[in-house]
């Protein structure tokens, strides 16, 4: 990736944005729950081998561990040193539990949650990460447990907070539970897209763009390890 | 004097301490100080800044319970909580709070993080609850463009708005304005409207896309949640106003008191009316050469 106006563009691995995305940039994956799009959000997340990344992943409709756990099972992996997750579930399960998020109530505690998320961000920076990958999974449990208007606030700002310090927002969707109206107003806040679905056994993606609307439907690539994965 | 204007509220804060030093030596920021819930809600009341810093423990509440004040008065004001007490200790005594910012008052560089913070989301208001046309600031200069005091528009724009009910059969019509923070009514038929916020108005997600947007039942629409069954306006259509560079001012809007459909000449016929609404503030942001209401000639459209 080449240098721009804010620094080393975002790279992820193929086929997914072959140029990039400027620091700064939001991006919103939206798919039904069975097509893939989590895990193409995830890989999304996934920090570049030589570039000093973190990674700090929000999980809100399954415990910490349990993302982990589906992280671990997408493209390269989780490399422990430079992961972070905000358990925002409120599963009140201590096995999967991480303890220090138990006083979050849930997807809908939007201030615990982000006293979280901005404590955890400075962490990763003070451990010399130059910038984080930020991922929220997903944004259909929050506008579960609150309205959209305070997810619609959560969302801007923390959007707002990626574009300020130049890191990269990932923020999955489930488009089969969320009405036209919900997955409409949460895309607004992000510059960039990616819809996926399933045609048979195959996945497709499109990635879209505010200013240039969406591209054509193409298959993930098969060389990318992609595994669908269920939740258990 | 500095364009960002900060409601700085801590009662130990010296001019020496993090991060009250960085807000005050940059120079794009003007820092107002308060030390207390009460005090700073009611400079808030009466004085609009463009983002509140706070600390946590203040002598009589919480910085928690000032942004919730701060949702109420100044809904899209940005808030940013700056503090070292613990995340555990904030969620017990405040569970639920509202969305704002947060900082650990202990990383190293807390001065410069909350700069960054303060200085983006005032200029980006990126803490309001619904989003912005991209051309947001391109948009509010567009509008500073238009006398819309002037006689000649309001008379224009309220017959637009008679037709438009008589056409439509609908009890209410509209020609509404979107400033940086509210909905205000230029003209209306079927009764007076009172200014509103903007987290509250339809023309708010109207802007954000050319044509026309039409909410068959808001009862139904989860952006507009005080809305119910019971609630006097139950239909929706709204027509951007677009200057002729591209920015959406405003709208020309119908209501009706239930549920109904639009259809596709319903949608052209409201865009007609719209185009003839924003001919005339058009009109109304040309220079004006004969304007004298003395002389008795008034400016022609």
């Amino acid at each position: 990736m080449t240098a721009g106006e804010h620094g080393v563009r975002f790279g992820f691995p193929a086929p997914l944005f072959p140029d990039g995305v400027e620091p700064g940039t939001n991006i919103l994956v939206k798919g039904p729950g069975d097509s893939g799009a989590r895990e193409v959000a995830l890989r999304l997340t996934q920090p570049e081998r030589y570039r000093n990344e973190g990674r700090l992943l929000l999980s809100t409709d399954v415990s910490g561990r349990h993302l982990l756990d589906w992280a671990s099972e997408v493209g390269d992996g989780v490399d422990p040193e430079r992961v972070g997750v905000v358990d925002c579930s409120g599963i009140a399960d201590e096995d999967h539990r991480f303890d220090p998020h138990d006083h979050i109530e849930g997807p809908g505690d939007v201030m615990a949650i982000e006293i979280a998320v901005a404590t955890l961000y400075e962490t990763l920076r003070a451990k010399g990460f130059d910038r984080v990958r930020i991922g929220l999974f997903s944004v259909s449990a929050m506008l579960a447990h609150a309205d959209l208007r305070t997810v619609s606030r959560f969302i801007h700002m923390l959007t707002g907070r990626i574009i300020a310090t130049g890191d990269l927002g990932v923020f999955y969707i489930d488009s089969s539970l969320d009405g036209d109206v919900s997955v409409e107003v949460i895309e607004h806040f992000c510059e960039r897209t990616v819809e996926v679905r399933r045609r048979d056994d195959d996945v497709e993606l499109r990635e879209g763009d505010v200013r240039d609307g969406s591209g054509n439907w193409r298959p993930l690539d098969p060389q990318a390890a992609y595994r669908p994965h269920h939740r258990s | 004097m500095g364009d960002i204007e900060v409601l700085y509220v801590d009662p130990e804060a010296t001019a020496g301490t993090s991060p009250l030093r960085e807000l005050v030596a940059d120079p794009a920021i003007e820092v107002y100080r308060e030390t207390s819930v009460a005090d700073a809600a009611a400079t808030l009341r009466e004085r609009v800044v463009d983002c509140v810093v706070t600390e946590y423990d203040l002598p009589d509440g919480t910085g928690v319970e000032l942004v919730a004040t701060l949702r109420e008065v100044a809904p899209d004001t940005g808030a940013i909580l700056v503090t070292d007490e613990s995340p555990a200790l904030i969620a017990e005594e405040s569970p639920g709070g509202p969305v704002a910012e947060f900082v650990p008052k202990s990383v190293p560089e807390v001065g410069a993080r909350v700069v960054q913070l303060v200085k983006h989301t005032a200029t980006s208001r990126s803490q309001t609850s619904y989003p912005l046309p991209p051309d947001e600031r391109a948009r509010l200069d567009a509008l500073a463009t238009i006398n819309l005091n002037d006689e000649l528009l309001g008379r224009a724009v309220q017959r637009v708005t008679e037709l438009a009910t008589e056409h439509f059969a609908v009890p209410q019509s509209s020609v509404n304005i979107i400033t940086e923070r509210t909905q205000e009514f230029l003209a209306s038929a079927g009764g007076e409207f009172e200014p509103t916020p903007r987290e509250d108005s339809a023309c708010t997600y109207t802007i954000l896309d050319d044509g026309v947007s039409v909410i068959e039942d808001i009862a139904a629409d989860p952006r507009f949640p005080d809305v119910t069954d019971d609630t006097a306006i139950r239909f929706y259509a709204g027509a951007s106003l677009t200057t002729r560079e591209g920015h959406p001012v405003g709208t020309l809007c119908v209501y009706d008191d239930e549920p109904r459909v639009f259809g596709e000449a319903d949608r052209a016929y409201l865009s007609l009316l719209a185009a003839e609404v924003m001919d005339w503030l058009e009109v109304a942001r040309a220079p004006q050469t004969v304007n004298d209401g003395e002389s008795g000639q008034e400016g022609a459209p």
